[in-house]
């Protein structure tokens, strides 16, 4: 019984996002199913505790009777829209298998890297399965308020110590971040109530499908970009295999792998909507980038960058050009001009203490190039975009929009690491790495949509396969 | 057979290109590492399980083996006749196994012809699993001087037993190198708090080479090599992507693999500690175990839900964990600040709990709890452990 009650628990928020997400998404698309099945865990995840948020604020229990009829309606409204406008399909179109025709090496390349993917998520499933909570910032700020949560069936507010100390009323708690957005914990305790007891192994399955959902999402927009069967899968191997988003997912329990996933499917969205493939892609990515700032404060900054991209794309070229010039000094502008209690997504001047620390720049540097958190991402990227963006001419004003997004949280992310108190987390290791996590996947996206247009000018592997037997056959 | 070995396949020019790039490599690597001119001379020391003198434990010779038996403290050692040898001249030890290691670490021990005051020194070796394991003591500080007394320590269980078949020193040596590295790149450390935050790809301190600049370095020479091919046959040869995608392919599967491996040991211990267990059992299972016990019994003697509690550690590791296990009760801990807060924000009828506390110390004199800053108040001491207390305020 509990195991039904889990995979209850671990599919309605995946099927209730992937229901509204098929409503949102053009159809018929390349790797289309993928994708619903990727932003649907993502966005059904946000979604889910957006719900209950509304559950706890009318003043019902955070229990799992209320909860799940409160999912499952949500979910059969999207489904019935669904099949009102047709978008439901058949059994043909979900279950149908049409795998591309490929050389035998090829498939089996492809079958193998699809076995390490699979293998890959079922060890840190099993990881999940039997660790309890571990680790650090787990145990200090999310769970807590997931423990208390579940205790009380309801969201008890957390304050900050000095108004906890001031205070007599007990329904208010403190713990060391209490304002962090609570999409997080609400989740843990979404598990826990459909387990009936807590369970803090079990409340991280969570995180091992955010992982494959990532993937779905990723894979499925590889394809619609026109990236070939066996590159996407290579590249999708490549994102699930870094060491360090695999960490964090069988030491589960930070926000990092899902603002990563959340920014890296947002930014992925916006990319096929600037170039052309449709509204339900612009929505996706608002959507997304809406679920940035749901997770973790960073979120906001994250989502911000897109919209610097997004003026990058519809503004005429011109007015583009001058925005990105005028850019750092309206930002030195705003630095100088924002009092610096004003608070914004968390963080205020004064607690950030902007002050410069070239001692970072080393340690930021060797979490890239030196560390093995990302296997040879950083040298790919660092070698192939600029490649990229040298070779292709004309062409590259496709990524303008999305360049323009990882840009700015590029630069962001060096602010952030060289000038203000964070450096700290750099110079030591303890935060460097998990906040690039948040940039790792769009990065990852980034680079592939650039390998495809240096390897093939936008043809598959396959097709160029096929293309180069074509000329070397001999009449 | 010729078309398929054809220079214009492109596999055939990818794995030329990684033989070309893994060439390089080794050219590179021995001209970082390994000693210029007269440096060639040492020769290895070998000794095999005959040679080796039993000083803990019981040993049996078995042909050309020795089975060591750890003794009922759980330890062993053997030494070997390094006396008079330049431990500078041989940076690299390779202890040659039989059999299973697994819950017995090796120590080396070695003192120098000048330390005679300091005893012996010892270095914890990582391991990998490998039954020939190699290490690196380039860069362990007291591997200096003349050699005046050498062996391996084996912990573990009482009665486990060590198949040795040998141990050696290698001087500077490209092979005794790169399989050091590859020791230290797939040496087992459990998980610990810092992983969440980066990983390194090596499981020993101090390591020789950092694995991911290493294959960076391997794919950017055996592109150097394709480009260098591409270039000079560029009329018959046209530039194919295939080649530096597998060559990207490889190099990545070459880091993947340990990592997974790697991933697949941690399961495994994971496995044996926890699977099966209840919530619990798993947590009292877990290295924080006694605090969790601890934070238990604190629970159980606190009748009253809605009390708020008030935590003390001797450190942050256990304030967070503490905190932690405490909840869902009313738990006040202040990161960064191991003591408790003025005592005007405490009312009667609020728990203190200390944790090896160092700031927070209780006077049983007049039942008062003083800590920094003067700071004192009157309490009841509900109970008293080693590691811990718990009392209420009056």
């Amino acid at each position: 019984m509990e195991l039904i009650r889990l995979v209850f628990a671990l599919a309605l928020p995946w099927v209730l996002g992937a229901v509204w997400v098929n409503l949102i998404l053009e159809r018929p698309l390349a790797g289309r199913r993928a994708i619903v099945l990727g932003y649907g865990f993502l966005l059904g995840s946000v979604a889910f505790a957006v719900i209950m948020r509304v559950i706890d604020a009318i003043g019902l229990s955070l229990s799992f009777i209320d909860l799940g009829l409160a999912g499952l309606s949500v979910t059969a409204l999207g489904l019935a829209i669904n099949a009102r406008t047709g978008r439901l399909g058949g059994r043909e179109d979900w279950l149908r298998l049409d795998p591309p025709a490929l050389p035998a090496w090829q498939t089996v390349l492809l079958g193998v890297l699809v076995g390490l993917i699979g293998m890959r998520l079922i060890g840190l499933g099993l990881e999940v399965i039997w660790r309890p909570l571990f680790s650090w910032d787990a145990s200090m700020h999310w769970a807590t308020k997931a423990k208390v949560w579940f205790e009380a069936s309801k969201i008890v507010p957390f304050v900050d110590y000095d108004t906890w100390l001031e205070s007599a009323d007990p329904r208010l708690y403190t713990d060391v971040h209490p304002h962090y957005p609570k999409t997080i914990p609400l989740l843990q305790v979404w598990i826990n109530e459909a387990l009936g007891h807590w369970d803090d192994s079990l409340m991280n399955l969570p995180w091992v499908v955010c992982a494959a959902a990532l993937g779905l999402a990723f894979f499925g927009q590889a394809r619609l970009a026109g990236v070939g069967a066996l590159p996407a899968v290579v590249f999708t191997y490549f994102l699930i295999s870094l060491p360090l988003l695999d960490t964090h997912v069988a030491l589960a329990g930070y926000a990092d792998i899902f603002l990563g996933a959340c920014y890296g499917a947002a930014v992925m969205a916006f990319y096929q909507w600037s170039a052309g493939r449709g509204r339900g892609q612009a929505l996706l990515a608002l959507l997304t980038a809406l679920g940035c700032t749901m997770i973790k404060n960073e979120g906001v900054f994250w989502a911000l960058t897109l919209a610097a991209g997004w003026l990058m794309v519809v503004l005429p070229r011109r007015a583009a050009g001058w925005l990105a010039l005028a850019a750092p000094l309206v930002g030195s502008i705003a630095l100088w001009a924002v009092p610096a209690d004003w608070s914004f997504a968390g963080h205020s001047l004064r607690e950030l203490k902007l002050q410069l620390h070239p001692d970072a720049l080393w340690p930021i540097g060797q979490s890239f190039w030196v560390s093995d958190s990302w296997h040879l991402l950083a040298y790919f990227v660092a070698a192939v975009v600029p490649a990229g963006l040298w070779l292709l001419g004309a062409a590259r004003s496709a990524y303008l929009g999305i360049g323009t997004a990882l840009a700015t949280a590029l630069i962001l992310f060096l602010i952030l690491f060289t000038s203000t108190n964070y450096a700290w987390g750099a110079v030591h290791f303890t935060a460097v790495s998990r906040i690039s996590l948040h940039l790792i996947p769009a990065f990852a996206f980034f680079l592939m949509l650039v390998y495809r247009d240096l390897s093939c000018g936008g043809i598959a592997v396959s097709d160029r396969f096929d293309a180069h037997q074509a000329r070397t056959a001999k009449p | 057979m010729e078309e398929v070995w054809s220079i214009r396949r492109w596999y055939v020019l990818a794995a030329i290109s990684l033989m070309g790039g893994a060439l390089l490599l080794a050219l590179a690597l021995s001209a970082l590492y390994l000693p210029w001119g007269s440096g060639g001379d040492v020769k290895r020391q070998d000794w095999r399980a005959g040679e080796l003198t039993p000083k803990r434990g019981t040993a049996v010779r078995l042909g050309d083996r020795i089975e060591l038996t750890l003794d009922a403290t759980g330890f062993a050692a053997v030494t070997f006749p390094a006396r008079g040898l330049s431990a500078s001249a041989y940076p690299y030890v390779n202890i040659r196994t039989a059999g299973d290691l697994k819950g017995i670490s090796l120590i080396l021990l070695w003192r120098g012809a000048k330390d005679t005051a300091r005893g012996y020194a010892g270095y914890s070796i990582p391991q990998s699993g490998r039954s020939s394991l190699w290490i690196s003591m380039r860069r362990v500080s007291r591997w200096t001087g003349e050699l005046a007394g050498l062996g391996i320590g084996f912990k573990g269980r009482p009665g486990q037993t060590v198949l040795i078949k040998g141990v050696r020193l290698a001087p500077p040596e490209l092979s005794a190198l790169l399989q050091a590295a590859y020791d230290q790149w797939t040496a087992f450390r459990p998980w610990q708090q810092p992983s969440i935050n980066t990983y390194f790809g090596v499981g020993a301190p101090a390591p020789l080479l950092y694995p991911v600049p290493t294959f960076a370095a391997l794919l950017g020479l055996s592109l150097l090599v394709y480009g260098l091919l591409w270039f000079f046959q560029r009329r018959d040869l046209p530039f194919d992507w295939r080649v530096p995608s597998a060559l990207a392919v490889v190099c990545w599967l070459a880091l993947d693999l340990p990592w997974q491996g790697r991933l697949w040991t941690q399961v495994q211990e994971t496995y044996r500690r926890f699977a099966g267990l209840t919530e619990e059992q798993k947590h009292l299972a877990a290295s924080d175990g006694a605090l969790f016990a601890f934070m238990e019994r604190v629970k159980r003697a606190i009748h009253n839900p809605d009390a708020r509690l008030f935590l003390a550690t001797g450190g942050d590791y256990t304030g967070v964990r503490g905190a932690y296990h405490l909840f869902p009760r009313n738990v006040y801990w202040r990161r960064g600040k191991l003591g408790l807060p003025d005592p005007k924000y405490m009312r009667p009828g609020d728990y203190i709990v200390l944790f090896e506390s160092k700031q927070v110390r209780f006077d049983s004199g007049d039942n008062t709890l003083v800590w920094p800053k003067e700071h004192r108040l009157k309490v009841r001491r509900i109970f008293r452990e080693r590691q811990g207390s718990l009392f209420k305020a009056l």
